[in-house]
């Protein structure tokens, strides 16, 4: 099935620089299957009204068509009966709505909040606003030098200061697969709710919210096949209830009074104003596109490519990889003998490959692995073999250009 | 453009093995010049005496067309006044930008031809950046001396 798949994303038919298309940056954003294109198209075309607003045909239709992508999602996510699933813009907001929400109501001077070194900074920024806003105090779990969360130090940074854990599903600069079920059960037993920075995992690894047993899940349709402007949030039904709203605007309100403004209840609550819709309905695209391919098969491609590309990279003595986690996801970072990672993603992009170079809004990690920047690549379900062969070309064509 | 045309040998010599990277002991102006998307950044000292750069250094983690900027910068504005280091700044930064520039008559040719081959880095919008950071950094401290 993942043989052919590259002809269902149009984008490879064209040539970058002269040459084909390696695109190692689905962890940046992945590309768009012709499926998820022509949903976009159809519903502006067709469809397209206002959502939760109109009583004429076109609104209710589609109304109808952008909750079924978040019923869709939930069966996505395997999200039990006390989830919801909020539409935002990207993972970024809804990161910043938890720390935001959670913040508001339940944190004080003092109080705790843990994270980890690997956390992108969507995911610790929101919480700095809280040091600086409230005087909470952050703490970082620490990671060994493969790359690995030190989990079995966790136990030891929870206080009863500890508010709330906000860690990510796996590192986009190391492909670090975090073990969420050893930090949910410690975080659980202290009573401590979890937030989970899904950005990287949501279609690249195993899902199941109600497993996982996490109160928030954040991730976003861009880097799962679909269109940009649509971030997704998993939340327990409890926290929904429990946060005021993260903004204010229409669709959000239940009545409006001069003296007094009562709430929408549920996700409305957190949906103010005209929502990504044609986004929204052609996110149901891409999840039909993942589970076609199907998960299993997403997951093992990946590793798989992902074991191909180190072994060939450690062939080259020049290559450094930086760090070697015991369960890596399709990512991991590099860095080549004196030639900077900028340096490197010029000369390959002339080459047609696409990667990204500098800290990858991870400056905490390389600052723990003593590195000013990397090279990242990350796969998708449209790279194959011969993508690695070029990457591995272009770091010659590195070296030769460099080599004095 | 070929890849070759950027990374002229000039910028390569300087990009890995620059000139003048060390902190001076004796300076009366520094200043930092940092990309906060990619995390290169310079930090460059100098010596101000008589209104000319008696010495002049840097040092600082990026790619090799921001440590080969640097490095030039440098050589180049050794013994400069203050009025024709921004004099010159502008011609380099107008060289990669606008490719329309006007030789600042007192600069020397052999330091011409160092700037002239950071030119194809026009074509690398990405990368321009790279090589203006220390420039501006440097004009923006001797903006903010003078004022």
């Amino acid at each position: 099935m993942i043989k052919n798949i590259k002809e269902e994303f149009p984008i490879f038919k064209n040539k970058i620089n002269g040459k084909d298309l390696v695109y190692l940056d689905s962890a940046n954003s992945s590309q768009k299957p012709q499926s998820v294109i022509d949903a976009v198209s159809f519903f502006y075309s067709n469809e397209f009204a206002n959502v939760g607003r109109g009583i004429y045909t076109l609104a209710v239709n589609a109304s109808d068509k952008y909750e079924k992508t978040r019923s869709n999602l939930k069966k996505f996510i395997g999200a039990s009966s006390d989830c919801e699933i909020i539409f935002t813009k990207n993972a970024t907001e809804s990161l910043n709505l938890v720390a935001s929400c959670f913040g508001e109501k339940f944190i004080e001077k003092n109080d705790e909040i843990i994270l980890t070194e690997t956390e992108h900074h969507a995911n610790y920024v929101p919480w700095d606003f809280l040091r600086k806003r409230k005087g909470a105090i952050i703490k970082f779990l620490p990671i060994d030098e493969d790359g690995n969360l030190k989990v079995d130090e966790l136990e030891k940074l929870i206080s009863n200061k500890t508010k709330i854990i906000s860690i990510t599903h796996m590192s986009n600069v190391t492909g670090a697969i975090t073990p969420l079920e050893k930090i949910i059960e410690i975080a659980k037993k202290n009573n401590i709710p979890v937030c989970v920075d899904g950005t990287q995992g949501a279609a690249h690894l195993d899902i199941d919210i109600k497993k996982m047993n996490c109160d928030f899940y954040a991730f976003s349709g861009h880097k799962m096949y679909g269109p940009t402007g649509v971030g997704l949030l998993a939340i327990k039904y409890k926290w929904l209830e429990a946060f005021d709203p993260f903004m204010g605007g229409g669709g959000m309100i239940d009545y409006v009074t001069k003296k007094n403004i009562a709430y929408a209840r549920g996700v409305w609550k957190m949906e103010a104003g005209t929502m990504p819709t044609a986004e929204v309905v052609a996110l149901n695209e891409s999840i039909n596109f993942i589970n076609k391919i199907g998960k299993k098969n997403i997951i093992e491609h990946e590793k798989k490519l992902t074991q191909i590309a180190l072994e060939k990279l450690r062939s080259n003595n020049s290559v450094r990889i930086i760090a070697k986690p015991k369960n890596q996801g399709g990512v991991f970072s590099f860095n080549i003998n004196n030639i900077h990672s900028h340096d490197v993603s010029t000369i390959l992009d002339q080459e047609g490959i696409a990667v990204r170079g500098g800290h990858h809004c991870c400056q905490v990690l390389h600052e723990v692995l003593k590195i000013n920047s990397s090279v990242r690549v990350s796969f998708g379900v449209y790279n194959n073999e011969s993508d690695i062969d070029a990457l591995c070309d272009g770091i010659k064509k590195c070296q030769k250009i460099f080599k004095k | 453009m070929n890849i070759k045309e950027l990374y002229k040998n000039i910028i390569l010599d300087h990009g890995t093995s620059p000139r003048n990277r060390f902190r001076l002991q004796n300076f009366n102006h520094e200043t930092i010049g940092s990309n906060p998307l990619c995390g290169d950044k310079v930090h460059i000292f100098f010596n101000v005496i008589d209104d000319l750069i008696d010495q002049i250094s840097f040092v600082g983690e990026g790619c090799a067309i921001c440590i080969a900027s640097s490095s030039v910068m440098t050589e180049v504005l050794q013994n400069k006044s203050k009025k024709e280091v921004v004099a010159i700044s502008k011609y380099f930064i107008n060289v990669i930008i606008n490719k329309n520039h006007t030789f600042p008559n007192f600069l020397e040719q052999d330091n011409k031809t160092k700037l002239d081959s950071f030119m194809s880095i026009g074509e690398f919008p990405t990368r321009i950046k790279c090589a203006t950071l220390p420039w501006i950094a440097i004009e923006s401290e001797l903006e903010k001396k003078s004022k």
